[in-house]
């Protein structure tokens, strides 16, 4: 019974999140970052003799594409989730939600899931679809390859969308809570524009634990479960990008999306008032 | 269909908002049957509401809705009542049929297409408006499908705030049969938070009235305007000129107009006023017909209590 319920207010949640344009602009966006990280053929064409060689290379390319995709990401799922969480409380479907008997646990669910699933799905399919533009020819190896991207964008989307969620319940508007949750998600996200073997390099004291920022954790989580070498000249072999392994930074973004989610889930459970 | 069986008690229920006090040691009753809340704006009536539902948690005092804590049962008292807000919300991506059908399966009441256009047609919602889009709707069709919402599953109790808000005169009168009628049929009890108080008073048989977070008075009709006391008169008496201009001078008379063949007395002492009144005709030589107390309503009342608080 509450299995079919939720589903069912999945289902109009999802519609509402992703109205039109919602969907289409999230979806230009992605499409334009991911253009840029198409492998030139030339490159390909280079190493075709070495199929351990190409595996690599698609890898490579699986890890850029999500990474070029992490911009467009985080400002949407921050954006959509602050949005459908302040906009329904300001305009009272969240009250009119709850009070029908539904529980708060489900609707914090359903919320949570109708921005971050889509979200999630559509970094798997531009994945596997930028990166199979280049490596048709490996359909299986791509499909393979650009799975790795869907829990390392389900993990990182959460912690986003908890930052979202978090600032709505405290702002409580509309406006307001879209903008913060944008620019504290901005804020976050900016260190992975810093590239790490520089910052090493130039001998910033930062350098060894940007590898530890969420959207950092998130990308090196990806890399790591493909395979990929970090990086880092040899001279910086007891950095912690190099030193832990992909299941330390997968249990990192556990622990990220959890000290955000856990309280927040209990605090819109327990105590959170709807007096809008 | 009118009873005095107690299904909703707040008792000394305190609710604050940060320095604002919505609901100051409120006690109050909710008796099967159809339930008027009264009160200026500000007065706590969407809080008293609110409460009821468990949306939020009272700071002091205990709210009880069908033997169920308001707060920690409320999951089991929302299974029993329905809702309409002032502010009306909806998938507006839906049609008002399909938002009805989510509605039902997550009251777990009845999904059948044939029920729910039966209920749509019981408030009057066209029956062309109902596969459109509720971004389109009107105020009023809004508030029809609202309504709609509120009586899915046959709920015990419907709360309405400010129902007839958006309707006109003709469509606010069928809204008011409608309540009736499903309280005389179906035995659904009503709470209705409204501001056309003289619609209230054709349809309820129990009235709260508040304000700044406080019970002021609560019962039936007969028992809200007896106790204000009418200081209103209307007098019949022939001639009427000499008995206009002795009354002009009486320190008591308030306010006096003559309407066709009768005078309209306000005074400020009732007795003084009786023990006068003779006395004055007879010095006018003229002969009294009739003297009338205007019946007081409960316009007169909420007025009357608000001041006095």
């Amino acid at each position: 019974m509450s299995g079919r319920v939720g589903l069912a207010l999945l289902k109009a949640e999802i519609g509402k999140v992703w109205a039109r344009p919602i969907l289409e602009i999230t979806v230009a966006l992605m499409a334009v970052m991911a253009t840029f990280l198409v492998q030139p053929i030339t490159k390909i064409v280079s190493h075709s003799n070495f199929s351990v060689l190409i595996q690599s290379i698609m890898a490579e390319n699986v890890s850029s594409v999500v990474s070029s995709l992490m911009l467009p990401l985080v400002v949407m799922c921050a954006v959509l989730m602050s949005l459908s969480f302040a906009k329904d409380y300001e305009s009272g479907l969240m009250q009119s939600i709850l009070s029908a008997p539904v529980s708060r646990k489900m609707l914090f669910t359903v919320k949570f899931f109708a921005v971050v699933l889509p979200l999630a799905l559509l970094t798997w399919i531009f994945t596997t679809f930028f990166v199979g533009l280049t490596f048709y020819s490996s359909p299986w190896l791509v499909l393979q390859l650009s799975l790795f991207a869907l829990p390392v964008a389900f993990l990182f989307l959460m912690f986003c969308g908890s930052i979202g969620a978090l600032v709505a319940l405290v702002v409580k508007r509309t406006i307001p809570a879209v903008l913060t949750a944008f620019l504290v998600n901005f804020a976050l996200w900016f260190p992975t524009t810093i590239i790490t073997e520089v910052a090493f390099k130039e001998g910033a004291f930062y350098a060894n634990y940007l590898c530890l920022t969420p959207y950092n954790g998130a990308l090196v989580f990806l890399d790591k479960s493909l395979g990929i070498v970090p990086k880092i000249s040899s001279e910086f072999a007891d950095a912690l990008e190099i030193s832990l392994s992909a299941v330390d930074f997968g249990a990192l973004l556990i622990v990220y999306v959890s000290i955000l989610m856990v309280p927040l889930f209990v605090y819109f459970w327990r105590r959170f008032e709807i007096c809008e | 269909m009118s009873s005095t069986e107690v299904i909703g008690e707040f008792k000394s229920v305190t609710k604050r908002f940060g320095a604002t006090t919505a609901l100051d040691g409120l006690s109050l009753e909710i008796h099967r049957g159809i339930n008027g809340l009264i009160g200026p704006n500000g007065a706590g009536k969407t809080t008293a509401i609110r409460l009821s539902l468990g949306l939020i948690k009272p700071n002091a005092g205990k709210a009880e809705l069908f033997g169920f804590d308001c707060w920690n049962n409320s999951y089991a008292i929302r299974r029993k009542v329905g809702v309409l807000y002032e502010k009306l919300a909806f998938y507006d991506h839906l049609s008002g049929l399909e938002q009805l059908k989510l509605m039902a399966k997550l009251k777990g009441a009845s999904e059948s297409l044939v029920e729910l256009k039966e209920l749509l047609k019981l408030v009057e919602l066209d029956e062309a408006a109902h596969d459109r889009r509720i971004g389109g709707y009107s105020a009023g069709m809004r508030q029809r499908l609202g309504l709609a919402q509120a009586l899915l599953g046959n709920p015990e109790l419907v709360f309405l705030d400010e129902p007839t808000s958006n309707l006109d005169p003709l469509n606010r009168a069928k809204i008011l049969e409608l309540i009736a009628f499903l309280n005389e049929e179906k035995n659904t009890s009503f709470l209705i938070s409204s501001h056309i108080l003289s619609e209230l008073e054709r349809v309820c048989d129990n009235f709260i009235l508040m304000n700044k977070g406080k019970l002021l008075r609560q019962g039936g009709l007969e028992q809200m305007t007896d106790k204000t006391a009418t200081t209103k008169f209307i007098v019949k008496v022939q001639p009427i000129g000499s008995v206009v201009a002795l009354l002009k001078d009486e320190p008591y008379v308030e306010d006096l107009s003559t309407v066709d063949d009768s005078l309209q007395v306000t005074v400020s002492d009732v007795g003084l006023f009786k023990q006068r009144l003779p006395l004055l005709i007879g010095q006018a030589g003229a002969s009294l017909d009739e003297v009338k107390m205007v019946k007081s309503d409960l316009e007169a009342v909420f007025k009357l209590a608000v001041e006095e608080a």
